[in-house]
């Protein structure tokens, strides 16, 4: 029984809150001059137009500045491509200097000149311990 | 004689026409357009805003974008200009709400101790006698109060009882589903009489 009382007590204060609020807005409302006086300000329309050619120049600047980008990338890029000619070009003559011919690889100094030095006597007569100067036994202990 | 003419023939141009000839160029095509719908998007500012600068500023943003937006009008209907221009001035004034709230204008903290002892008293009155006319609620007063509801919320109260709108025409006026257009004017409801019940 308590709790339908207090559920209509409630019910009772939700509607007059209600009216409340419909109050509130009907408050909140415009009359019909004010609607009319805003509509009609002076110079409305010539500061919608200046905010709307101001807009298309700012849009306008925008589009200049992507098409002369384009026109840039459009200049720069044959000049780019001659570039990257020039530059695998000579990438692949100095590879080809580089590369090792017949008769260029045994100038090249290395660690073991000496040992290619020797002469192919020279090199039998070491194997069968007969070169000159040097003991038979190599020199070791015994 | 033939400028008069023009004028004429501008007066008695349809909505369609003028956007197509505001499409080919035609500026004065345009400032017919704004003359003619100036007062629609007036109104509807006055629904979310209380001052006129605001409003003004609100018919300027609309007719800017509606201008820009030339090119996606599709037209067709008697009242399609109307439907069309309102839907954006609504999304401005919405856009509008939303930025305010960001910068926290107008909430129940500005609501100074005669405000809040004004309102604690009408209520009780109210409360009391169930009398709502004599509550005189001055608009800025009004505003503090629905400036604390989401912006969501207040457009689909305003619109449902200010303007009046049905579901279907809010719904097709701001785009959101019938449902959650349902949706929000229960929370609105809820939200501003849980708001009211704090004050008495």
């Amino acid at each position: 029984m308590r709790k339908i009382a207090k559920r209509r007590k409630d019910e009772l204060e939700d509607e007059m809150l209600n009216r409340f609020s419909d109050e509130l807005l009907r408050a909140f409302e415009a009359g019909e001059a004010e609607i009319s006086t805003a509509a009609a300000s002076p110079f409305l329309y010539r500061r919608i137009r200046v905010r709307i050619e101001a807009e298309e120049r700012r849009l306008a600047r925008q589009r200049g500045a992507w098409l002369s980008l384009l026109a840039g990338v459009k200049h720069a890029i044959p000049v780019m491509a001659v570039f990257a000619v020039v530059a695998v070009a000579s990438l692949m003559l100095t590879r080809s200097q580089q590369l090792p011919g017949p008769g260029i690889a045994n100038e090249e100094p290395t660690l073991m000149d000496d040992v290619f030095s020797f002469s192919q006597d020279e090199l039998i007569a070491s194997a069968a311990g007969l070169e000159t100067g040097q003991p038979k036994n190599g020199g070791g202990t015994k | 004689m033939p400028a008069e003419m023009t004028g004429k023939m501008k007066e008695e141009m349809t909505d369609d026409e003028l956007v197509a000839a505001a499409r080919a160029g035609d500026e004065s095509a345009f400032s017919r357009l704004f003359e003619r719908h100036r007062r629609l998007v007036s109104r509807l500012g006055y629904r979310f805003f209380p001052r006129r600068d605001q409003v003004e500023e609100i018919i300027q943003e609309s007719f800017i974008k509606a201008y820009f937006a030339l090119d996606d009008y599709q037209g067709g209907g008697e009242k399609s200009f109307v439907s069309w221009l309102a839907r954006i001035a609504v999304r401005t004034c919405y856009d509008e709400l939303r930025r305010a709230r960001r910068r926290g204008e107008s909430s129940i903290g500005d609501l100074n101790e005669d405000e809040a002892a004004y309102l604690h008293e009408r209520l009780r009155d109210l409360s009391a006698n169930g009398n709502v006319e004599g509550a005189a609620i001055s608009r800025d007063l009004a505003n503090k109060l629905l400036s604390r509801l989401r912006p969501d919320d207040r457009m689909v109260l305003a619109l449902l009882k200010l303007e009046e709108l049905s579901i279907a025409e809010i719904s097709n006026l701001t785009g959101w589903t019938t449902a959650k257009v349902k949706m929000r004017s229960h929370r609105a409801q809820r939200g501003l009489r849980q708001l009211l019940r704090k004050l008495l």
